[in-house]
Order: structure tokens, then sequence, then C-alpha cells
């Protein structure tokens, strides 16, 4: 199904039915189930969703990352029209770091203590090219793109003696060093105090904008999701619940898990009100069935018959920015809740 | 308005040692001389970035450092160091919520245990609520009781109480952890980022309990925390610190909608906010402030070394201060 | 860094001061003497008594010890009673370093090379049967006495298929250099080898464990992002990582080199200083024993040194600036 909420760019990524189950105690259970989205050159896709919800599984998909022999991944993935789902190990080593970028959340455990910060940025240029010749130079202007003006200095430390920050701009110079075409952030800022945050976040959106790349920004903060992202994908459960453009998610949300998101964040709360805890837990892996909207089962003042109706694998259209999961959200009010707590 | 907790002149500095007879030759000033205080039933936040020393200032009011200098007082009465805080047995009145529920809280006990042993320290008060005086009693039917009781608060039902630690999600680890400090009547909690490493529905579930327990009991709060969002919601006061000392000091609103020093500016500034329509114009503000930040550092600043340090608060209005050299914008 | 060093090593003296009296002292406590050790009933009481008058050993034991320190320190270290009669024991320590020396660098290389090969593969290959297999190799290795493998060794490469010498060094003084030392290897690398190949484990053990928790560390993730091969991240990233906390034991493994072997070179018949420690305990030669355990405190205390240094080396975290 061709979404709209492609502006008329040329595609970049295109993943079609994904779905990914990953191998538990014999079984193989669905983290992941038939995810459907596409970004284009230029444009951020922001991925939210809470812990469970897939979204790192998404990214590790697209990376290669998974460990082979306890994870099955079916559906299509296709960068610039090659498809990655089935690649040989040997050719993602050959993909990854040149056509995908990867910048992952915690700077400093993602570095290794060990090296030198223009050695491992130099790791990331010379895998792929063994003789490249003018890798000391790349480094240095690697660094300084990304804002880190002392490079030469800088190039001679460890990890660890640099402030959390500086780590992180280190991770994108490694993220960029062979320009790849999609840059994929996992939490890039989770691990960051708020000014330095908003630094990271401008420099992405500043290197987006001169490369002309596609970001694919993962994410469980609203406010990053409003700074950044052109349009959100909002998951749950391993499904994509929500599909819309970053203003429409924001000036219009319809499925209730993203209009209860919206009221649980304080930012946006008036201090006098409660803030809206979404009861009850997400499910576990093998208690998911992905033919209904599993979001449903925590909204209190729905019945049965509601909750458990079997749901199109199609997204139903809000309008042309936007698309849904489900038919619920066409009459969705939130009511008081019984009570604030949890059906442990 | 009763003062609760008035903190003066506090100093705490850690020693640096180097060379070859590994003489001090150095200080890091965590803290660097802060003073402010805590009225009876009143929230405050205390934010700043990393290395701002406020979890060093909440470790020191609850009593798990020693300050170097300065003087704490609690109800007038004077509990800077453990030794003297340990023989009025405060810590029944000042409790600690902490970050990491995961770490804070005994692998090895269960949470009955957990949410008893303060119980067994100092006693179970005859009523719930902020600090009542009276008897306490020992009797484990007590401690039993107000074990129960303080689960139902929290929300989680009876049976847990024999439960570990590693069975439970981090949410309600962090709402153990809330049961904990609860348990004595405190005066005052003091919460060290409770929620940061939790996500966004969890949060929102751990700060409606703690809303609701302040306003229920009285309670006052100490809310340290990098995110000035929740901190908006969850205070009335917030003080804003940078390399171990106030930068600017007020009631919420004060801060929020008249912000004069340039690091809280730049604070605010940082906030990511939901309305998208505006976010072009706030990268633009946002790097017109960074840009005053660094260069009219010397109006803000004085220079400590390499360290960048603030002055002393002056006093704007009648709740608001900040830290300027000569007072007055 | 040197400043440390520097005041490591100062603080090494009263260190040894405390180890010279403890040793001197654990030796006086030793019941017997070198004379009394030898009673036979043709020996004279008197003769007897004279002899030890005159090694001193009849005076009070910090006249002794006193006596003994100022010596030392004029680098005698007393003469042998017994297992050399009338040599001065540095001779005789002088005549076994270069022979225990050989055989522990060689038994120390092998140990290394064997163990981080085999934790690698262990590590790479987790629960399939090439890890279980160097799992149980190690386990028996370290649970059996290692005497057991020793005498199996001989036995194989000695009497059964006779490559390799025993009972000797391959040092003559009467050779030329070159021969010694290729001599002294063929006599060396049999017990070597044999010491290398049953103690393995623990630095295996360690090693494997190590490589699996790193595999599972995110500066693998990220050097796998970058595309670099699995078995590239083994090698550049994963491996050094892992050896980290086993570098700080390579100090004390070269200075235990010079430490000897007891039981391998009993069994084999090499004579170096660890047999010599054997022959000199059972004869109650005080000051070859004294002047062996002086010179163990000391290369436990130089090992600890090195140990720290090599640590702060290999981890820059570590490093003191």
């Amino acid at each position: 199904m061709k979404n709209e909420v492609q502006r008329m760019k040329e595609k970049l990524l295109d993943a079609k039915d994904v779905s990914v189950a990953f191998k538990i105690a014999g079984e193989y259970q669905t983290a992941l189930h038939k995810v459907n989205l596409s970004i284009n050159r230029g444009e951020v896709l922001a991925l939210v969703g809470e812990s469970g919800s897939g979204k790192s599984t998404f990214a590790m998909s697209v990376m290669g990352l998974h460990n082979p022999e306890q994870t099955q991944v079916t559906g299509s993935i296709k960068l610039n029209d090659n498809e990655l789902i089935g690649l040989t190990e040997r050719q993602f080593d050959k993909y990854r770091g040149v056509s995908v970028g990867m910048i992952f959340q915690d700077p400093l455990s993602s570095l290794n203590p060990l090296m030198k910060i223009g050695d491992q940025i130099a790791e990331a240029i010379t895998v792929h090219d063994k003789q490249s010749k003018e890798v000391k130079n790349r480094v240095q202007q690697l660094l300084l793109d990304v804002g880190i003006v002392d490079a030469k200095r800088v190039s001679q430390q460890y990890p660890h003696e640099l402030s959390g920050g500086m780590r992180q701009r280190v991770m994108i110079a490694i993220a960029l060093a062979n320009e790849p075409d999609l840059i994929i952030a996992d939490e890039p800022t989770t691990a960051l105090d708020a000014t330095i945050q908003a630094q990271i976040l401008d420099l992405i959106k500043e290197i987006q904008l001169k490369k002309n790349a596609g970001i694919l920004l993962i994410t469980h903060d609203l406010g990053v999701v409003a700074e950044m992202a052109d349009s959100v994908n909002v998951m749950y459960a391993g499904q994509i619940v929500e599909q819309a453009s970053v203003e429409e998610l924001f000036n219009n949300p319809k499925h209730p898990y993203t209009r209860s998101l919206l009221r649980a964040d304080p930012s946006d709360v008036n201090p006098g009100e409660d803030l809206y805890a979404i009861p009850g837990t997400v499910p576990a892996l093998n208690d998911m069935d992905h033919s209904k909207d599993l979001f449903l089962q925590r909204v209190p003042w729905l019945n049965d018959e509601v909750v458990n109706a079997p749901v199109s694998e199609e997204l139903q259209k809000v309008n042309a920015q936007h698309y849904v999961r489900g038919n619920v959200w066409k009459t969705f009010e939130f009511e008081e809740p019984v009570n604030n707590e949890e059906q442990v | 308005m009763s003062k609760l907790v008035r903190i003066e002149n506090l100093k705490v500095y850690y020693p640096v040692r180097s060379g070859f007879f590994n003489r001090i030759t150095d200080n890091i000033k965590a803290v660097d001389d802060v003073s402010f205080t805590i009225e009876a039933g009143q929230t405050y936040g205390l934010v700043g970035e990393s290395g701002s020393g406020k979890t060093t200032i909440g470790k020191s009011l609850v009593g798990l450092e020693n300050p170097t200098s300065g003087k704490i007082l609690f109800e007038g009465q004077e509990v800077t160091q453990i030794k003297q805080k340990k023989a009025i047995n405060y810590n029944k009145d000042v409790q600690m919520v902490f970050q990491d529920s995961q770490s804070s809280l005994n692998p090895r006990k269960t949470i009955g245990e957990i949410i008893a042993e303060p119980l067994k320290s100092f006693g179970v008060p005859n009523k719930i609520g902020a600090g009542y005086g009276g008897e306490r009693s020992f009797e484990q039917s007590k401690v039993d009781e107000r074990v129960l009781e303080l689960l139902d608060i929290v929300g989680l039902p009876a049976r847990t109480i024999s439960q570990y630690p590693f069975q439970f999600s981090g949410g309600q680890r962090q709402r153990i952890g809330v049961a904990r400090a609860l348990a004595t009547n405190p005066r005052l909690i003091v919460a060290d980022e409770p929620v940061s490493a939790l996500d966004l529905s969890v949060q929102a579930q751990v700060l409606n309990f703690m809303k609701k327990i302040q306003r229920d009991y009285a309670i006052s709060f100490l809310f340290i925390s990098h995110d000035l969002g929740v901190v908006k919601y969850m205070t009335n006061n917030i003080a804003i610190m940078h390399n171990g000392r106030f930068v600017e000091l007020g009631t919420t609103e004060d801060i929020f909608n008249d912000a004069s020093h340039i690091y809280t500016k730049r604070l605010l500034s940082a906030i990511p906010s939901l309305d998208v329509s505006q976010r072009e114009a706030k990268r633009v503000y946002r790097k017109k402030v960074e840009a005053e930040f660094t260069q009219h550092q010397d109006t803000y600043y004085q220079q400590d070394g390499k360290r960048l340090r603030a002055y002393d608060l002056q006093q704007v209005t009648k709740t608001h201060f900040v830290a300027l050299e000569n007072g007055g914008v | 860094m040197w400043q440390t060093v520097l005041r490591r090593v100062l603080l090494m003296i009263p260190q040894l001061i405390l180890v010279s009296i403890l040793v001197f002292m654990l030796a006086q406590l030793m019941p017997g003497d070198p004379f009394y050790g030898n009673l036979n009933p043709n020996s004279d009481l008197a003769t007897i008594e004279r002899m030890r008058h005159a090694a001193g050993l009849d005076l009070p034991w910090y006249e002794q010890y006193i006596k003994w320190v100022g010596n030392v320190l004029h680098g005698d270290l007393g003469t042998s009673y017994v297992v050399n009669k009338g040599w001065a024991v540095t001779r005789i320590i002088g005549q076994r370093i270069w022979p225990t020396l050989s055989m522990g660098i060689i038994a120390a290389i092998l140990t290394y090379f064997l163990a981080i090969t085999q934790a690698l593969l262990a590590a790479r290959n987790e629960n399939k049967l090439i890890d279980r297999a160097l799992m149980v190799w190690n386990t028996m290795t370290s649970a059996v006495p290692s005497i057991v493998f020793y005498f199996i060794m001989m036995v194989l490469f000695v009497y059964i298929i006779p490559i390799f010498p025993i009972s000797g060094t391959g040092i003559d003084d009467s050779q030329n250099f070159t021969t010694n030392f290729f001599g002294n290897l063929s006599y060396a690398f049999l017990p070597a080898l044999t010491i290398a190949l049953f103690s393995t484990n623990s630095i295996f053990q360690y090693l494997r464990s190590n490589l699996l928790d790193q595999q599972a560390q995110d500066y693998v993730r990220t050097a796998r992002a970058k595309g670099v091969q699995i078995k590239d991240v083994f090698r550049k990233h994963i491996l050094r990582n892992a050896f980290l906390p086993i570098a700080s034991g390579i100090g004390y493994s070269i200075t235990g080199v010079l430490g000897g072997a007891i039981f391998a070179e009993t069994i084999f018949g090499y004579p170096g200083l660890g047999a010599l420690f054997v022959q000199a305990l059972s004869g109650r030669d005080y000051t070859v024993i004294t002047a062996l355990m002086l010179l163990q405190g000391f290369l436990a205390l130089m090992g600890g040194l090195l140990s720290d240094i090599i640590s702060a080396w290999v981890d820059p975290r570590i490093r003191v600036k």
C-alpha cells in the first residue's frame, strides 16, 4: 500500500511486511509484526515507542545485526532498491557503514575503551577501503564536521577522557565516515544532558540537510520527535499503530496509544492535573496476538468485544498525511479511569 | 510556613592528590557555597546538568555524605555531619528515593523486608501523616500492618509482599522505593532523578503517586532532576545549579516566565517543546542563547582556574534570586 | 608515571626488610640445623659443636640476623653446608639461574600461547563440540595432580619415544656458549612443555569467560555496524579488552619464573632453583634456604610492581596523569 506521507522525493528505504521472530526457549516469538514504512532522501522519520515496542528490533533488521541462529526476519527491506533481507553475513559487512551508518545510545559503552578516538574513526574508513591514503586527513575533517574544534588532540585521546557530548559527536563522525545514504540514530540523546541533547540534535539536523541523507530516528521522547521529525511512526507491541506527518501527529493525534502518550507527558500537562498513567503493561512476547489491536487491552472503559475484535493489517486513512490502525480511533474518548492503579 | 531545613554556605570538596608524595594539590568543588531554605509542605526542584553538584547536595542532606564545611539545620538543630544526624534519628524525618531502582533495592530481600526496614529502625508511627510526633511502636504486628498499608498507597497488591525486586518492572520498583521512603512518616523526601530511567507512561504513574502522597500527607519534597519539564510539573520552587553553585532560585513561575541568568535561559531553550510549528524559531533562539553564553561569560561568571564560578545570588524580587555581579540585569 | 614507580620502589625497601626478618625467623624456627641434621653414629658431638660455633649458629638470633644482613648487603649470601659443601651460596644459585630462566621462560610463553589459543577457539565456538572438549580437558588437567602428567610425559617422550634427554641441564663449563645454549634447550624443552600443557586452566577459564562477556558489549556492536567482520572483531577489539585483567598477572608470571618449578625439576631431573630448594630443605641447609626465600620474597614484590606497570601501560583508563 502506497502511503502518501512522502513528498515527491527519492525513496531511500522501503520496508514491506517486515516481521521479526526471536527464538526463545525453543519457540519462535514474534517481536515485530508486518511493519511497513519508507523513508525518503532528506527525510527524518521518527520511530516512537516505549520499551518492548520493537523499534530497536527494526533498526537491527535494517543493519542485519540480529543473531542469525536465533532470529527469523521475513518481508522485504530495500535500500536504494537493493534487497537486504537474505543477504549473507559477508554481504552485510560490506554494506554496513557504507550505505547506512548507525549512531547508538550510550556513547561511553559504544566506543572501545582501549582504542584511540582517531583509530576508531579511521577503522570505519579502512575496513571498507584498505588502500585509503588520506585516512588521517579524513578523520580530522570528520571531527571538524561534527563540531570538535580541537581535532588533532581529540583524535589522540581515549573515550573516557571525553565528555558525553563529545563522545556522541565522535559516534556521529563514525557513522558519517563513508557518507552513507541512510543514518539510523537509536536513542542518540537519551544518555545526555538537556543542553548537550539540543546541540547533538541540532548537529544531526545540520548534517541531514547538508548531505541530504535520510534519517531513521528511534526514540521514546516525544519532545525529540517534535523537534526533529518530518514524519512519525508510533509503535506498540511490535506493530505500527499510527503513521503521520509530524504536524498531523501532534495537532491531530488519533490512535488511543498516541493520545495516551501525549497525556502522560509532563511538559504538556498543567501542574494541577494528574498525568494520564496508562494502566496495565505491555504484554509478554509470547502473549501477543497481532491480529487484534494490542493496546486496547489497556483501555479499561472499552468493552471486551471491542478490545478483542480482529483488526485489519492495513492502516486506515485519516487524510493524505495520516494513517491509523483499527477503527476505535474514530470514536475514542477519554473517560475518568475507574482507579489509577494497575492490575498486576 | 515553618522552616524545615536550612542549608547555609554548604561546601563539599573532594581532595585531589598528585605528585611524588601524594599531597593534596587541588580540590574538586562539588558543592561550592550553597544556601537555601526548605519550608514545610512545599515542593522544591533542584535542576542542573551532570557535575552540577545537585546529587551531592541531596546526599549531604540525607546523610550519605559529610560536607566539608557549612551548616545544615533541621528545625533549628544542627545536623551537618552524619553523626549529628544519627544522634537525633534524623532519618525518620528525612528520607530518599533513588534513581536506579535496580541497584537501590537489596536483591536478596523481599519487598516486605525492604519496606519494613526503616520501620524497624525508627518505629511505626501511630498514624500516616507527615511527622506525626507521639508514640512509635516497634511491635512486629504493627510493622506488618503498616507495610501492607504502604503497599496499598502505592498501588501494589498485598501478595507482592513476599516477592523479590527482580520480579518487578522499573516503574513498580520505583514505587517500592517511594513506599520505603514513606514508611516512617518523613517530613521531607529527597528524590534523586526518580523517573529518569523510566518510559513515559510508567513515569506518569510514579509521578502521580508522588504528587498524591505529597498532597495527602503534606510532605516536603526536594526533587533533583536534569529534566526541567518534569520539575515544572512537580514543584513550586526551583533552584538551578551550575558547577556547584546556584545560578538562579525562585518560584516555578519566576524561573519559567522570568528567567534571568544566561544558564537558566540556556537550559530552558534546550527543552524540546511539543509545538512543531515553533521548532525552527526555537532553534534560532537556542543558537542565540548559546552565543550569548559563550561570548558574555564574564557578565555571569568569574574564572576559578579553568572552571566558571557563578557570582553570589542577589535578590531580584521577594522570591526570585539571580547570580549576577551587581544584582539586577 | 615515573613518580609512581619511584615511590613504589622506595616503598619496597621497608617491605623487603620485613620479608627478610620473616624469612630469617622462619628458617630459625625449623627443627634441626645443618649439622645435627646429618648426625650419624660416628659423629663426634664436640666437632659438631665446634663447627656450629664457627658458623655462628650459637649466637642469639638477632645477632645472627644482623650479621646476615650485613653479609647480604655485601653480596655474600653465606656458604652452603649440605647441598654443595663449602661452596658460596651465590655460586650455587648463580650456577642454576640460567637453566631455571630458560625453562621458566619457555614454560611461561608456551602456557600463555596455549591458553590464549584455546580460549579463543572455545569462545568463538561457544557450546559447540570444540568448546566442550576444551573445557573438559582443562578441568581434567587442573583436577588431576600435575605429577601424574609429568610422569606420563616423561615415560612417553623419554622412554617410549626417546626424543628428549633428562637428568641434567645440558650445560657444561667445558663447552662453548652455543653448544651450551642449544644443549640446554633440549633438556629444558620437555619439562617446559609439560608444565605449559597442564597449567592452562586458570588463564583459559578466565579469558574464555571474558571473551564471551566482551562479545555482548556495546562497542562490539558499533564495530559490526561499521562493517568489521566477526573474525576481525575478535582480533582487533575483543581480545585486547578481554585480556586486560590477565595482563596484570603477567607481572607475577615473569618474576615467578625465577622461582623454579619444584615438581617438574624433580621429576625430570632438571637441576634448577626449584630442585635446589627441595634439596636445601631436606638437608636443613639454612644459608641456602634463607637465601632462596629472600629471593622469592624479592621476586614477589617485583612481580607486584611489574603487574601494576603493565596494567597501566595496557589500560589507558588507569594511567596516572
